[in-house]
C-alpha cells in the first residue's frame, strides 16, 4: 500500500453546537494538499457549517460551541493562542452569492493586501494582475480595472471574488456553493477555474450540485444529519459508494 | 421529487424491456436446439425469422439507456445498471445470432441423410440453455452467487467443445463421407460454445452491477473474491 499523502487539514473528533442543538457530531477527516475536496449532502446536513468551521467563520455567530480539533499544518485552529483573523488569511473563503465591494475592480482585489499593510503601488499592481489571472478573469477586465465591480456579470463577479480571496495568498480556499447563483456557462468557467486553482491551492467546496462535485473534485465527503457518512475518492463515491445512505442520496432515492 | 420518480420509472421500463428481449432470446435458443435435436425444419425457420425482432429490441433498449445517461446523469448503482444493460442487450443480441446459426445448422443437417445428432452436442445444448437461464436469473435477482456459478459452468462447456472436436476429427478421419456432417456438427458445437461465452459475459456484468467490480480478463481466483 502507498503511504497516504500528508494532509493539510486534519479534523479530529469535531463536535459543533448552535446553543443546545448539536449541528455536527464526531467528525474525523483529512484533507489532502493540492486536491479539490467536495462536501455533499442534503440541506441541513452540516456541510456548510463544517466548511465555516475550517476558517473559524462560525466564531462570528453568538452561542456556538466547538469541541475537538481542526489541525492545519500542525496547529490546532481552535487552540487558545490562535488569531482567527490570521486563520482567515491563510484559509480564504468564497461565498454562494458573489459579494464584490462597491468599489473598482482593482480596489476589490487590492483591498485585503492593503489592509495588511501592502502600500507599494508596483507590488500591488503586480499582485492584482496575478490574482485576476489566477481567477481567469484578467483578459476580461484588464482594460476596465478602475470601473465599478458592480458592473460585471454574476459569473465575472464571482471570479473577481475568487481573485480577491487569492490576493491574500491563502493556502486553502473554501467555497460555499460558489456557482449556485450562476448560469451554466458561468458555472462551467468556475468549475474549470477550480481545477486550475488546485495546482497552487487546496480547495474545499460545498455544493448541492452532485454532478459538479463529480466533475471538479478529487475527494468527496458525504454528510448526513450532522455526521460524516462516507469520504473517499470521487470516482469511487460516484460509481460504487460503500454506504447505502450515500448510494440513496446520490441516486436521488431520498433527500 | 417528481424528476427522481420519473427517472426510476424509466429505469424500471428499461429493465422490463430487457427482460422481454431476454425472453425472446431464451425462446430462440430453446427452439434452435430443439430444431437441431429433432430435425425440425419449421421450428428452425421460425428462429431465423424471429431474429429481426430481437435486433430491433437491442436498438430500442440501447437508445433508451443513452437518453437516460444524457438527460439524468445517473450515478452509483443507477449508472452501473445502465452501463450493464447496454452491454447485456448487445450480448443478448449476439446470443440471438447464435440461435440463428444453430437453426441454420439444423436446416443443413436435416438435408443430409438421416443421422442421429451426437449425444455430446445435445448435452452441450442443455448446458448452454441452463447457462442462459441462470445468467438472466442472476441479473433479475442481482445474485453474484448464481453469476459465479455461470462462470464455472462455462469451463464445462469449453472442455466438452474441445473433446467433441477431437471426437469429430476421429470420426471424419475414419470415414470420409461423414465430413460434410462432421463439419456441421463442429460448427454447431462452436455456436453452443459461443452461447456459453455470451452467457458468461452477462454473468460478469451482473457482478459489476451488484458489486462495482470488473472481473472480465481476470483469473478465476480473483474473480471469486469480493473486495469487501
Amino acid at each position: 500500500m502507498v503511504d497516504a499523502p500528508e494532509p493539510i487539514i486534519s479534523v479530529e473528533d469535531l463536535n459543533f453546537y448552535y446553543g443546545e442543538s448539536q449541528a455536527l457530531t464526531n467528525i474525523n477527516l483529512k484533507v489532502v494538499r493540492s486536491q479539490v475536496t467536495a462536501l455533499i449532502g442534503p440541506s441541513g446536513c452540516g456541510k456548510s457549517t463544517f466548511l465555516r468551521l475550517l476558517n473559524r467563520m462560525n466564531d462570528l455567530i453568538a452561542g456556538t460551541r466547538v469541541e475537538g480539533k481542526v489541525i492545519f499544518e500542525g496547529v490546532n485552529l481552535y487552540g487558545p493562542e490562535v488569531d482567527p483573523v490570521h486563520v482567515r488569511r491563510r484559509i480564504g473563503m468564497v461565498f454562494q452569492k458573489p459579494n464584490p465591494f462597491p468599489k473598482s475592480i482593482y480596489n476589490n482585489v487590492a483591498y485585503g493586501p492593503r489592509l495588511h499593510g501592502l502600500r507599494d503601488r508596483a507590488k500591488l499592481d503586480e499582485l492584482v494582475e496575478r490574482s485576476l489571472k489566477a481567477a481567469a478573469i484578467w483578459d476580461e477586465v484588464k482594460d476596465i480595472l478602475h470601473q465599478s465591480a458592480l458592473g460585471l456579470s454574476g459569473g465575472q463577479q464571482q471570479r473577481l471574488c475568487i481573485a480577491r480571496a487569492v490576493a491574500m495568498e491563502p493556502e486553502v480556499l473554501l467555497m460555499d456553493e460558489p456557482t449556485s447563483a450562476l448560469d451554466p456557462i458561468a458555472t462551467a468557467r468556475i468549475e474549470e477555474l477550480v481545477k486550475e486553482l488546485k495546482r497552487n491551492y487546496t480547495v474545499i467546496i460545498v455544493t448541492h450540485n452532485m454532478q459538479q462535485a463529480a466533475r471538479v473534485s478529487d475527494e468527496t465527503a458525504f454528510f448526513y444529519m450532522g455526521r460524516l457518512v462516507e469520504m473517499g475518492p470521487t470516482e469511487e463515491i460516484f460509481t460504487r459508494p460503500r454506504k447505502e445512505q450515500t448510494e440513496h442520496y446520490i441516486t436521488g432515492r431520498f433527500g | 421529487m417528481n424528476t427522481v420518480s420519473y427517472f426510476h420509472r424509466q429505469m424500471q421500463q428499461v429493465k422490463e424491456e430487457l427482460l422481454k428481449m431476454a425472453g425472446l432470446v431464451e425462446e430462440a435458443i430453446h427452439d434452435a436446439t430443439t430444431a437441431l435435436a429433432r430435425r425440425d425444419l419449421e421450428l428452425a425457420r421460425a428462429v431465423v425469422r424471429g431474429d429481426r425482432r430481437i435486433d430491433l429490441m437491442q436498438n430500442n433498449i440501447e437508445e433508451r439507456c443513452i437518453t437516460l445517461l444524457a438527460t439524468q446523469q445517473p450515478v452509483a448503482v443507477d449508472l452501473r445498471f445502465l452501463a450493464a444493460v447496454i452491454k447485456i442487450c448487445a450480448y443478448l443480441e449476439r446470443m440471438g445470432d447464435q440461435a440463428v446459426n444453430l437453426a441454420q445448422r439444423a436446416m443443413a443437417i436435416e438435408e443430409l441423410s438421416p443421422t442421429e445428432v451426437p449425444g455430446t452436442l445435445l448435452h452441450m445444448a442443455d448446458i448452454a440453455r441452463e447457462m442462459t437461464r441462470d445468467c438472466l436469473d442472476a441479473f433479475v435477482q442481482e445474485s453474484v452467487r448464481l453469476a459465479t456459478h455461470v462462470l464455472r459452468r462455462d469451463d464445462d462447456l469449453d472442455s466438452l467443445n474441445r473433446s467433441f472436436l477431437e471426437e469429430m476429427i476421429g470420426w471424419m478421419t475414419a470415414e470420409r463421407r461423414l465430413i460434410r456432417r462432421g463439419v456441421e456438427f463442429i460448427l454447431a458445437s462452436r455456436h453452443l460454445e459461443r452461447l456459453g461465452d455470451e452467457a458468461t459475459n452477462i454473468a460478469e456484468e451482473v457482478v459489476y452491477l451488484v458489486e462495482g467490480r470488473i472481473i472480465r480478463h481476470q483469473n478465476p481466483a480473483e474473480a471469486g473474491a469480493g473486495p469487501r
